[in-house]
């Protein structure tokens, strides 16, 4: 495992609200927190290197990563490797969290990552 | 539209798809099939259930609204006016919720952008900021907060456009 760059307090709040979807389990890739469903990834706790910012990725819905970079630029970006299809980055390390919205963000990565059978609509 | 009417960053929730058909075919089924791509349940419209219908009028003072048929009763609510009707490119219309009082209303503009691969669809949405601030619609969030909310519903709408926006095989 990476050195979290995150405070334990919020990747503790991501890991409840993950876990807390159907099936969802956790598991370590690349150094760093993901969270999936059937093996397939729905959230990502990344920046965890030397100097990097902790970050949450995610996939979104059509056109909302650029909605979301666009309302608020300090707190959203576009992740390099998986931004071009459609998963949107969420800095971790602001004074205080939209946890409201993450929460909702994370649904909805999931029912667009799960099977239909847990809720999903895969290949939305 | 020049850069003097285009609403501030912060009052409009602005989302866009790219859909795999030319924007003539985009625009007729933003419009004609509004019903068929416009996700059902509560979040989405006013009528629950699968029997409701939504309609927007193709022109100019046109309506939006959804209707149900109960008992041969038909009902209907309406959402809003068309403000823009220039296929294929630019759709507008004034939208209110069910909450909205007297002439309280936000606007929708869609644009249909040809691309290699079809169309950008683009819809903006804006007006929040002339919302009072202790409104029902807004859930008592910030603009900025009530605006992202919006977008979001628009992603689920859009991803549903693109998806439903498919070219159809010759007949």
């Amino acid at each position: 495992m990476n050195r979290l760059t995150v405070r334990a307090d919020r990747l503790e709040r991501l890991r409840k609200l993950c876990l807390a979807l159907p099936e969802a389990s956790e598991q370590e890739a690349w150094g760093d927190p993901t969270w999936r469903v059937q093996k397939r990834i729905f959230a990502m706790q990344k920046g965890n290197f030397e100097g990097g910012r902790p970050a949450l990725w995610l996939k979104a819905q059509d056109g909302v990563q650029a909605m979301l970079v666009e309302s608020d630029p300090e707190l959203f970006y576009v992740p390099p490797y998986v931004g071009h299809k459609g998963w949107v980055g969420v800095y971790l390390d602001g004074k205080s969290l939209p946890w409201k919205l993450l929460g909702e963000l994370v649904g909805e990565s999931y029912r667009l990552i799960a099977p239909k059978r847990l809720g999903g609509r895969p290949g939305v | 539209m020049s850069a003097r009417e285009l609403p501030a960053a912060g009052d409009r929730a602005r989302v866009s798809v790219a859909v795999a058909v030319p924007p003539a075919d985009a625009f007729r089924i933003f419009s004609e099939d509004i019903d068929q791509w416009w996700r059902r349940g509560l979040k989405y419209r006013v009528i629950d259930g699968q029997r409701g219908l939504l309609h927007l009028e193709p022109r100019v003072g046109g309506r939006l609204f959804e209707s149900v048929e109960t008992d041969g009763q038909t009902t209907v609510i309406e959402n809003g006016r068309v403000t823009v009707w220039e296929p294929p490119l630019r759709l507008g219309f004034d939208w209110r919720a069910s909450n909205f009082q007297g002439d309280e209303s936000t606007h929708v503009e869609v644009t249909f952008e040809p691309t290699r691969s079809g169309t950008l669809v683009t819809v903006t949405h804006s007006g929040f900021s002339k919302l009072r601030p202790d409104h029902p619609v807004r859930h008592g969030q910030e603009v900025a907060a009530f605006v992202r909310e919006m977008g979001l519903w628009w992603g689920g709408l859009m991803t549903s456009l693109r998806e439903f926006a498919r070219p159809r095989g010759e007949p």
